[in-house]
């Protein structure tokens, strides 16, 4: 799904962001991207949805290399590419709904179709009742699950979501991260970069850890530390998708 | 772009539109001044020309037979003169008819009952369309068998002619900077309206949007900016002024204003045509900065 050979990105400013990263990321994985502010964890994401051209080295995303990409087949690239955000980034003036309709309006995509796969993807996030609400009446934790509708709509092999839980408290964390958890389960490819510290611990998923633009671990089964906290096991809710259902907006 | 986009850019466009009204009424009010300078301009310009064509008609040129010429000799001149480009019309005052005008003109005060002879020859009136014509016109007819003079205020021509080309040129020169300072303003107007909206055009193209895509509706809002600030523009310089040069007309008539001088509903089109042209154009430059991917 993903690969990265040699691939280091310089700025403008003369900061190194990666140097010479080497992986790979198979189809169906989920993986945790962690280490400090800086270290080359966003500039690893942006090179995926190619928001940033490596100055070196080859990315190749689904069998492409995203480098060499000519600009009128970017916004083609993307639509197989959901990007999930830290500030959400939605449009504010359009409710849940008509957020998630824009995925597939920009795609051209008829209207019976848009009818049918909104709302569904909507009842996935647990937002059927939120539908008509403008992102400002919106909780963080529902606005991020507005934001995975959106990225979700087009059915995307790859998820990318890049510190998604920054701007939420510890409880609307966790049901964000089990929402990534279900879409994982049901075969998306799953990127997200991090500072949850206990959130990857409990999941135990593979983590590449960054430092000065280095990947200086790779744990295919591992947390931020080496303790092991089955949060999903316990409950038996990681079978599902476990989101509770909002309340309507007013 | 697919079918089935073209509704929902119209929509979108429209929405932005009521969405950002107040940067709406800020961009199609500065259209609007700006072409309202622009147009009273230019009506200005068409009025002072048909004023100067006017009086330069008004002049005309007096062409004089000599004394052995008879009738038959006019009539053959006036149809060649009739001919000529540019003349308007060609109008013969007989030696009688002079005469007599001129015996009535003078009355008492020089007595003429002494002179038994009419010692006048035939003449001939013309009028032409155009000023340009003038020198043309006196050229030819002087070639012409039969005519002993041709008089037309040669210097008073020339001059008002010099002062119509050197107006018509600064005319054309001011209208264009104008036109360019139009569309600087204007596609500043619209850039702020952008710049307004960057972040919404970052998320169009994170979801995939394509530039075309995201373009289109600003285009759309950038004509609605031009065509509808030049259409009241328009309205307000063109139809207003035309109202204005009639009731002048009417009140003044003395005065060489010609209602019918402004050509008001071409210039009314060419000035939407104008707008929209400057509304596709800005929007599209300011749209443009935003769309590095």
């Amino acid at each position: 799904m993903i690969e990265l050979q040699n691939v280091s990105v310089r700025y403008p400013n003369g900061v190194d962001a990666l140097r010479g990263v080497n992986v790979t990321i198979n189809p169906g994985e989920f993986v945790f991207l962690v280490g400090p502010t800086g270290s080359g964890k966003s500039t690893f994401l942006k090179l995926l949805y190619r928001e940033e051209r490596p100055s070196g080295g080859a990315v190749y995303v689904a069998g492409r290399n995203v480098a060499t990409l000519r600009p009128g087949q970017i916004p083609l690239f993307r639509r197989h590419i959901g990007v999930v955000f830290q500030d959400f980034r939605l449009l504010p003036y359009k409710n849940a709904w008509e957020n998630v309709a824009f995925a597939l309006q920009v795609t051209g995509a008829p209207r019976k179709v848009i009818h049918q796969r909104v709302p569904e993807i909507l009842s996935m996030v647990g937002l059927t009742a939120k539908a008509r609400c403008l992102p400002e009446q919106l909780s963080g934790g529902e606005q991020q699950r507005v934001c995975i509708a959106r990225a979700l709509v087009n059915a995307p092999p790859l998820l990318v979501a890049d510190e998604p839980t920054g701007n939420l408290d510890p409880a609307t964390s966790l049901e964000i991260f089990q929402l990534l958890d279900a879409i994982h389960r049901e075969g998306t490819t799953v990127v997200v970069a991090t500072h949850d510290a206990a959130m990857v611990d409990r999941l135990q998923k593979r983590v590449l850890t960054f430092q000065n633009g280095l990947i200086t671990r790779d744990d295919h089964v591992g947390g931020y530390d080496q303790e092991q906290v089955d949060l999903f096991g316990a409950s038996g809710a990681a079978a599902g998708v476990p989101v509770a259902e909002a309340a309507a907006c007013g | 772009m697919r079918l089935n986009s073209i509704g929902f850019l119209l929509r979108e466009a429209l929405n932005g539109l009521i969405r950002h009204r107040l940067m709406t009424l800020a961009a199609i009010s500065t259209s609007a001044i700006s072409f309202t300078v622009m147009g009273g301009f230019i009506a200005v310009m068409f009025t002072l020309n048909a004023i100067s064509s006017n009086l330069m008609s008004q002049l005309g040129i007096s062409l004089y037979m000599k004394e052995a010429s008879d009738r038959s000799d006019t009539l053959a001149t006036r149809t060649a003169v009739s001919r000529l480009p540019g003349v308007e019309s060609a109008v013969i005052v007989t030696r009688e008819e002079a005469w007599g005008k001129m015996k009535d003109d003078l009355g008492d005060q020089v007595p003429l009952q002494g002179v038994k002879d009419n010692p006048l020859t035939d003449e001939i009136h013309i009028r032409l369309t155009d000023v340009d014509h003038v020198a043309p016109v006196v050229k030819a007819t002087r070639a012409m068998d039969g005519v002993a003079d041709v008089r037309a205020m040669t210097d008073v021509v020339r001059r008002v002619q010099a002062t119509v080309r050197l107006t018509k040129t600064l005319g054309a020169g001011a209208a264009g900077l104008l036109l360019l300072a139009t569309f600087v303003v204007i596609a500043n107007v619209i850039r702020l309206t952008v710049f307004a909206r960057r972040r919404e055009i970052r998320i169009m193209q994170l979801v995939g949007a394509t530039n075309g895509f995201i373009r289109t509706p600003f285009l759309l809002e950038g004509l609605v900016y031009g065509c509808l600030g030049a259409a009241s523009a328009g309205a307000v310089v063109f139809y207003g002024g035309q109202r204005i040069l009639e009731f002048s007309h009417r009140t003044l008539p003395f005065m060489p204003l010609d209602p019918s001088a402004v050509p008001v509903r071409p210039l009314f089109v060419a000035l939407i045509a104008i707008g929209g042209v400057v509304g596709l154009v800005g929007s599209s430059a300011s749209v443009r900065k935003f769309l590095h991917t």
